[in-house]
């Protein structure tokens, strides 16, 4: 059994706009062990990067708000309670962040040794010698070919994936025991995608670091992660093995998004399948289900009350009227996933 | 780089070469001359004696040939009105005054406008941001000359006095006294400039996704305001400042006037007044080549500070 490093409870926040309260991400929890890799998976505001920023402490007020009920551990210590020079001790020294498009998440004036090293020597008492020798060692890790060289140049001279190898060797520089990656491959196309993905994989595994991958892309899940947790409208919705959730898939949202996956088997010109419809309005929740008015089960019930969570083995639970023993008693079958497979 | 400055120093002999021919001959076309100007009616053969001696009475086209040998050899030419002396010695005894008016109050400008422009995009929606809006809204909109005359009447007569320059010799103490509310009145729409300016553009760099990766770093507020913010927010300003600092240095004549200030400004406007023509051409000229001289500072400055131009200069020259 690994050790448990991050756990995330009941966590809520909100964003206070002119239009009204935006209820972000309402209720979620996870966990996460040291080695292991989680990836949370959803569409675009669901509410997965607010999560992980709320993870780093980087969910700003006023504006931003994490909720009071709401609570995070990290090694054991309640973070959101953090003052802010612990908040900066653990930034970037325990937990570190990977972000979405490397265009634009280094600093364009300032050269890339500098970008590193200022990470290094911010946490770490070692004299500016010793910061460039593990500056040069990071880009190595990061198969940046002639690191010395590439210390004294600036963004603008990186193409966008050896930038992400930039940020990512920024992310490494003090050994985090967590790393969060929102969609570190998003913005890169196919073929350095997956060399980044490789890279990202095999550090997992030499440093023993505990990753949050979040994406939109199943392939990415595939490949990389231990666990799944599938995020809708502020919620997670389905949680489980990589196995069990492309396999057993027990909510209708994680089942569309599986069908909506094209295959290279699938006739040429098969139609895509698509999740008709939006995600609800976060400003005013729905009463029930988030996913209700999307869903093509929906009950009555599902309009009324959210469904809490059904346990279905030590790690995989989903929150879905389905599972009650009504509904299947009412529709006949013994699993849901009979049902999805019928449709 | 070498190149580029070069090149840049090209394009400002020509350009200034336009604006002086183009002045010349569009003050060639104004009604009247020198001697017509002047308050007194000179005697016929005195306005033909005078027109011969200043070569006036040549074609126009030979006056700006002779016009461009002297500018060449360095003189300027000697002002009608004030006989004696040149238009050189002139600029060389006034522009000192202006100068140090100009560069003082841009500097005062700069670093309160900046300041303020940075506090205000950080506390948003404090009184400080809210300070800074009045500020930026009253030295736009009032002329730099009405808080010159509010400056003279609340804050001058004790310790300022209220007109006057300092000269060469000055003690410190005196300069300060003598050029503190001139450069007050001559920085105040400068301030109200910059600070805008550099309020919306520091909004701007914090709303990155580089700020963000910095705070996730651990870095505190304050290093990353100074390493991440700064430079980045800065370009912007380097751009509105060149243009300005040409005009604060040449042009305050109003607040030159208010306060008595021995500055070339004011020379500018009587000149013209006079159909001074040597004095308005060299007045002219050399502010035009202060005002471009400005602009090649801040291309090169710009390029020091954003490595992605200094590319664009390096990899220009390489197209070519």
């Amino acid at each position: 059994m690994t050790k448990q490093l991050l756990e995330v409870n009941n966590l809520r926040i909100s964003f206070h706009t002119y239009a009204g309260e935006v209820q972000a991400v309402r209720g979620v929890s996870f966990k996460v062990s040291e080695g292991e890799c989680m990836a949370i998976v959803g569409e675009s505001g669901s509410g997965k990067t607010v999560t992980s920023k709320a993870v780093l402490g980087l969910i700003e007020p006023p504006s931003g708000e994490v909720k009071a009920t709401s609570s995070i551990t990290f090694a054991g210590q309640e973070i959101l309670n953090f003052s802010d020079r612990q908040w900066r001790n653990y930034r970037g020294k325990d937990a570190a962040m990977i972000f979405q498009d490397p265009m634009t998440s280094l600093n364009p004036t300032m050269k890339i040794g500098r970008q590193i090293m200022e990470n290094i020597l911010l946490h770490n008492k070692i004299s500016r010698q010793e910061a460039r020798q593990r500056t040069v060692e990071l880009l190595q890790m990061v198969n940046i070919p002639n690191p010395e060289e590439r210390l004294t140049q600036y963004p603008y001279e990186f193409s966008g994936g050896m930038r992400q190898r930039v940020v990512i060797a920024i992310a490494l520089a003090c050994k985090p025991r967590l790393m969060i990656a929102d969609e570190p491959t998003t913005a890169l196309d196919v073929t350095i995608q997956a060399q980044i993905l490789q890279l990202l994989r095999n550090i997992q595994q030499q440093e023993h670091t505990a990753v949050i991958m979040i994406t939109h892309d199943l392939g990415v899940v595939a490949g990389m992660a231990d666990f799944i947790s599938v995020m809708y409208a502020g919620r997670i919705v389905e949680q489980g093995s990589v196995i069990e959730i492309f396999n057993h898939p027990q909510h209708p949202y994680t089942s569309a998004l599986l069908k909506a996956v094209p295959s290279l088997s699938q006739p040429n010109k098969a139609p895509l399948q698509i999740i008709p419809g939006t995600p609800p309005d976060m400003i005013a929740p729905p009463q029930g289900c988030g996913f209700a008015s999307r869903c093509q089960y929906c009950m009555k019930i599902c309009q009324q009350r959210d469904p809490a969570y059904t346990r279905l083995s030590d790690t995989h639970q989903a929150a879905c009227w389905l599972h009650e023993a009504q509904a299947r008693t009412a529709f006949g079958y013994q699993d849901v996933s009979e049902v999805f497979n019928h449709a | 780089m070498l190149k580029y400055i070069l090149k840049k120093v090209g394009y400002l002999v020509v350009t200034l070469w336009i604006i002086l021919t183009a002045t010349f001959f569009m003050m060639y076309t104004m009604p009247g001359d020198a001697t017509q100007s002047s308050m007194k009616v000179l005697p016929e053969a005195v306005a033909a004696n005078l027109k011969a001696k200043w070569g006036l009475d040549k074609p126009v086209g030979e006056q700006y040939v002779i016009y461009l040998q002297n500018l060449l050899q360095g003189e300027l030419g000697e002002s009608y009105t004030t006989p004696g002396l040149t238009a050189n010695t002139i600029i060389e005894q006034r522009f000192p005054a202006s100068l140090q008016l100009g560069l003082q109050a841009v500097a005062l400008g700069l670093v309160l406008g900046i300041v303020l422009g940075i506090l205000a995009a950080l506390h948003r929606g404090h009184w400080i941001d809210f300070l800074t809006i009045f500020i930026a809204i009253l030295g736009v909109s009032i002329p730099s000359f009405v808080f010159a005359a509010l400056l003279q009447k609340y804050a001058a007569g004790g310790y300022f006095p209220i007109v006057g320059w300092v000269t060469s010799g000055s003690s410190l103490a005196d300069q300060f006294k003598y050029t503190a509310l001139p450069t007050l009145s001559a920085a105040i729409g400068g301030i109200a400039t910059y600070s805008r300016f550099m309020r919306s553009s520091v909004l701007d760099v914090l709303n990155n996704d580089y700020i963000l990766l910095a705070r996730s770093k651990g870095l505190s507020r304050f290093q990353i305001i100074r390493r991440h913010v700064m430079r980045n927010a800065i370009t912007p300003i380097i751009t509105i400042v060149a243009p300005q600092i040409a005009g604060v240095v040449t042009g305050s004549f109003v607040i030159e006037r208010m306060f008595s200030i021995p500055g070339l400004g004011r020379y500018y406007v009587d000149s013209v007044n006079g159909r001074d023509y040597p004095m308005i051409l060299a007045t002219t000229v050399f502010f035009s080549f202060i005002f471009i001289f400005c602009m090649v500072v801040m291309d090169i400055l710009y390029a020091l500070v954003d490595p992605r131009v200094r590319k664009g200069i390096i990899e220009g020259k390489k197209a070519r």
